[in-house]
């Protein structure tokens, strides 16, 4: 189970990934479409989820995520690492 | 494994770069369809400049201008030394191995012993470790540990996601049987399973080098390499950084019953500042005990880094006080090693700048 709200997923999300300007990253963002969204922004969304949650997003599981709610989502899947 | 050594005596250290500077901005017609990505670079990743060696300059030519320098500096013979081991993974030969050579350039007796450790960026923990278990039978009283590479010269021209990183960089310890005991706690871990994270796949025995491994395909995301360059996945790295490495330096603490705060410098391997400050931020370390400028001037220098960060960054405490250190590689294997040991001050220690060779 997740042990952090979404918003707090967010929050850490936005204070890393400094190129998303304030507001622009949401549940419903669809974040490849967005300007922000290269291999750095993949790093701090790796870092800001495992602050939150203790764990790591594998590769694959992270291609199939559409919106940040899917990637905040991963966090209540069983048997990520 | 871990274990517990009593007689290594950090005695001498010094470090010689790549004789090339190459800024962030140097590298800027990589990411001319990217615009903003090189400022983001700078302010994410941390890496400013690096300092390469260009095809033709090995880590056994860097190594041996920094062990010339400290033997030296420290009135040391070659025919002190009982052994030599070098740490890495560019080597000149397939074989023989660049401690035998070294060996001969020193001008060394026979009765020192040489080998090659082939590690990245544990590698320095792994050889310190070495190096430390020759010196506690008694049959070694001098060490000389060299560990350095040249990964920048594996790495494809237009890899943009891995050229930016890398920088090259020998070092020479000189190391001594401590005549008064003194505990230092080592660790050392692997994950063969995660071979794949980072990788030369071609130019082994497995994949000889022919016409076709040398030939570079544009990947996803952009860059060129080809089965004879370096590969390296990111999100794999970062991911086994944040599994592995807070939990591993938390256990080396647990096991040398000591804390954090009794620690007076965390050298990690420099892979860069952006990752130095994840790690800084999970083991809750306050920032001037991680020293990572070493990371932002000359790039992850592999094998080498974690002298590095001691010479350049910490070269004068070391120099004057005695320190409680922790070192921790992490990297290439996939590979990580820790140890935590009380240094007293350096008989020397120096980073310099290889000249480049003059022009014909």
């Amino acid at each position: 189970m997740s042990d952090a709200p979404i918003e707090e997923f967010i929050a850490e999300l936005e204070a890393s990934i400094t190129a998303a300007q304030p507001g622009e990253i949401q549940p419903e963002t669809l974040f490849r479409a967005c300007p922000w969204w290269d291999s750095l922004a993949v790093l701090c969304t790796l870092g800001a989820f495992d602050i939150c949650f203790g764990r790591q997003i594998q590769a694959d599981d992270l291609r199939r995520c559409k919106t940040i709610q899917d990637i905040y989502d991963l966090s209540r899947q069983e048997g990520a690492s | 494994m871990r274990a517990q050594l009593h007689h290594l005596r950090l005695a001498a250290l010094s470090v010689a770069t790549g004789p090339v500077t190459r800024t962030l901005d140097d590298e800027a017609h990589l990411y001319a369809d990217q615009p903003g990505q090189l400022d983001r670079m700078r302010a994410m990743v941390g890496i400013e400049r690096r300092h390469i060696a260009p095809v033709g300059i090995t880590a056994l030519d860097l190594a041996r201008a920094a062990a010339e320098r400290v033997l030296r500096e420290t009135g040391t013979s070659p025919d002190d030394l009982d052994a030599i081991l070098f740490v890495t993974q560019t080597p000149d030969h397939p074989q023989p191995c660049n401690a035998n050579l070294l060996h001969g350039q020193l001008a060394c007796p026979p009765k020192t012993a040489a080998m090659d450790i082939n590690q990245g960026c544990s590698g320095w923990v792994y050889g310190l470790y070495f190096a430390g278990l020759l010196l506690e039978t008694g049959a070694a009283r001098t060490v000389l540990l060299c560990a350095g590479d040249t990964v920048t010269q594996t790495i494809h021209p237009r890899d943009r996601a891995t050229v930016p990183l890398f920088g090259d960089a020998a070092s020479a310890a000189l190391l001594k049987r401590a005549e008064h005991p003194s505990p230092a706690w080592f660790a050392l871990h692997s994950d063969g399973r995660g071979h794949g994270a980072i990788c030369i796949p071609a130019g082994g025995a497995r994949q000889p080098r022919d016409v076709r491994t040398g030939v570079a395909k544009v990947a996803e995301d952009g860059s060129e390499r080809s089965p004879e360059n370096l590969f390296m996945s990111g999100i794999e790295v970062f991911n086994f950084t944040l599994r592995e490495e807070p939990k591993a330096v938390r256990e080396l603490l647990e096991f040398a019953g000591t804390d954090a705060e009794a620690v007076d410098i965390f050298a990690f391997h420099q892979a860069n500042p952006f990752i130095l400050t994840q790690l800084a931020r999970r083991l809750r370390l306050p920032l001037e005990k991680v020293p990572m400028r070493t990371a932002r001037e000359f790039g992850n220098q592999s094998s080498a880094s974690i002298p590095g960060v001691l010479a350049h960054d910490c070269g004068e405490q070391l120099a004057t006080r005695r320190t409680r250190l922790l070192c921790s590689g992490f990297g290439v294997g996939l590979s990580w090693a820790s140890c935590l040991l009380n240094v007293d001050p350096l008989d020397h220690v120096s980073i310099f700048q290889l000249q480049p060779p003059v022009p014909l």
